[in-house]
C-alpha cells in the first residue's frame, strides 16, 4: 500500500515534469488543440448563462445610457455653437480693436489736425461712381470739401453734407483730382480717379525721375487737402517717346472696398502749402 | 393715386437701403438696380401719366445716393421709362421673361454706356460685378413689377 502510494507520487511527479517540459518546448498548443471542443462547449454555456446579464447590460449602456449621451451630445453641440459664435465675435472684436487702435494712433500722429471720426453708412447706388455716405455731417463739423482720410491714407473729400450724413467722393472716382507729389523726388502731378481700383498720376513730364514703388502723397497745393497724406504707391510707369507726359499708375494706399472707419480732417487752408 | 405714389416712394427707400447697404455688404463691387423693375411695373400697372411722376420722383431720390452728376440718374430712368413704354406696344410686358430680359438689358446698357462715356478702362475681372449686377437686376425685376401691382391693387380697386 505504502509502495503503491509512493508509485502514485512518482507518477504524478513524472507527469508534471513531462507537462512542464512540453510547456517549455512550446508544445502546449498542439496538446491543447484537442481540448477545443471543451472550450467551445464552455463558451456556449457561458454565453447562455450570461446572456440575460449581457442583454441587460447592453440595454443599459446602448439605450438607457445613450439617452443621456444624446442629451449630452446636444448640450455639447449647443456649447460648440456658442463657442463658435463667441470665437467669431471675438475675431470681429479683435479686428475692430485693431482698426480703432490704428485710428487712435493716426489721430495722435496727426495732432496738428482736428480729426473728426466717422463710419461708413452706405455706398454709391451705381458701381461706376465711387462715392460713399458716412454717418457724420454738418452737426459734427463736416462741410463740403472736408478731406477724408483713414489711418492708411487719403480716402476722398466731402461733396455733399446734411446735418447727420456726408457724401464722400472717393479718390478712385473718375471725377476726383488731387494735387500730389512723389515723396522721393518731389515731382508734382495730379492724381486722378479712374473708376477702377487704381489711380493715375497725370501731368508728370517724361524727363522726370519716376520709379515703380515710389510713394505719392498729397502736395497740399490748392489748399483742399492737407500736405503729406499718403495717396498710394506707383505700380506702373509707361513712357512714350512721342508724349510729353509719362503715364503713371498708382495703387491706392486705402482699399476703398474695405473702408469702415474714416476721419474728416478739419484744417485751415494756411496749413497747406 | 397719392397713396400709391407715397407707398411706391416708401418702397424706393427700402430699395435704396438694399442697393447701397445690403448688396455692397455682401460684395463691395456688386450693385442691383431695383428701380428698373419698378419702372416696368409702373408702365404695366399705372400707365404713363402716373408712371412718369413716380419715375421722376424716385430717380431724384436715388440721386442722393450717387456720385453721378445731378440729373444723370433721372435722365437715364426717364429714357428707360419712355423706351419701355414704346416697347410695350411691340412686346408683351406682362411676361416674366420679358421683364427679366428688358431690365437686364437696360441695366447692362446703362453700365456699359457709362464705362464708355467716362472712358473707364476695366480689367476683365471688373466686368464680372457689372454683368452679374445686370443679371440680378433682371432676376429681381418681376418681383418689383408684382410689388407695384400689389400696391396699385391695394389702393385703387
Amino acid at each position: 500500500m505504502e509502495r503503491g502510494g509512493t508509485n502514485k507520487i512518482i507518477l504524478v511527479v513524472i507527469a508534471s515534469a513531462i507537462v512542464i517540459v512540453l510547456l517549455s518546448l512550446g508544445q502546449y498548443r498542439s496538446l491543447s488543440s484537442g481540448l477545443s471542443p471543451v472550450r467551445e462547449g464552455f463558451f456556449i454555456a457561458e454565453r447562455i448563462v450570461t446572456a440575460p446579464f449581457r442583454i441587460a447590460s447592453a440595454l443599459w449602456t446602448d439605450y438607457v445610457a445613450l439617452v443621456n449621451t444624446r442629451r449630452e451630445n446636444r448640450e455639447l453641440r449647443k456649447q460648440l455653437e456658442q463657442l463658435r459664435f463667441r470665437h467669431m465675435a471675438m475675431q470681429g472684436l479683435k479686428s475692430e480693436n485693431e482698426r480703432l487702435r490704428a485710428m487712435l494712433d493716426f489721430k495722435s500722429e496727426h495732432g496738428e489736425y482736428h480729426l473728426l471720426p466717422a463710419h461708413l453708412l452706405a455706398q454709391d447706388i451705381s458701381v461706376i461712381f465711387r462715392t460713399v455716405i458716412i454717418d457724420r455731417g454738418k452737426r459734427h463739423g463736416f462741410a463740403v470739401d472736408t478731406p477724408v482720410v483713414s489711418p492708411l491714407g487719403l480716402v476722398g473729400r466731402v461733396i455733399a453734407v446734411s446735418p447727420h450724413t456726408s457724401q464722400i467722393l472717393l479718390i478712385t472716382d473718375p471725377n476726383s483730382a488731387v494735387p500730389a507729389v512723389i515723396e522721393e523726388t518731389q515731382v508734382k502731378g495730379i492724381v486722378k480717379g479712374t473708376g477702377t481700383n487704381v489711380l493715375n498720376l497725370e501731368y508728370v513730364r517724361s524727363t522726370e525721375m519716376v520709379e515703380v514703388g515710389n510713394m505719392v502723397v498729397t502736395s497740399g497745393l490748392e489748399g483742399r487737402f492737407p500736405k503729406g497724406i499718403r495717396v498710394g504707391q506707383i505700380s506702373e510707369v509707361r513712357r512714350d517717346p512721342h508724349k510729353i507726359f509719362v503715364m503713371i499708375t498708382i495703387s491706392p494706399s486705402v482699399q476703398m472696398s474695405k473702408i469702415e472707419g474714416v476721419f474728416g480732417v478739419g484744417f485751415r487752408a494756411e496749413d497747406a502749402d | 393715386m397719392l397713396k400709391t405714389q407715397i407707398s411706391l416712394l416708401g418702397i424706393i427707400f427700402l430699395a435704396a437701403f438694399i442697393q447701397t447697404v445690403l448688396v455692397p455688404g455682401l460684395w463691395s463691387p456688386l450693385r442691383v438696380d431695383l428701380l428698373l423693375g419698378m419702372v416696368i411695373g409702373v408702365i404695366v400697372h399705372l400707365g404713363f401719366s402716373q408712371g412718369i411722376l413716380f419715375v421722376l420722383a424716385a430717380s431724384l431720390l436715388l440721386q442722393a445716393f450717387s456720385g453721378a452728376r445731378p440729373g444723370l440718374l433721372p435722365l437715364f430712368y426717364l429714357f428707360a421709362f419712355v423706351g419701355i413704354d414704346i416697347l410695350k406696344d411691340i412686346i408683351y410686358l406682362e411676361n416674366v421673361m420679358t421683364q427679366v430680359m428688358l431690365a437686364a438689358a437696360f441695366s447692362a446698357m446703362a453700365s456699359f454706356s457709362l464705362v464708355v462715356f467716362l472712358d473707364i478702362s476695366l480689367v476683365p475681372m471688373e466686368t464680372i460685378p457689372l454683368v452679374l449686377g445686370s443679371v440680378l437686376t433682371g432676376c429681381f425685376s418681376p418681383l418689383m413689377v408684382s410689388l407695384v401691382g400689389r400696391v396699385k391693387r391695394a389702393y385703387e380697386t
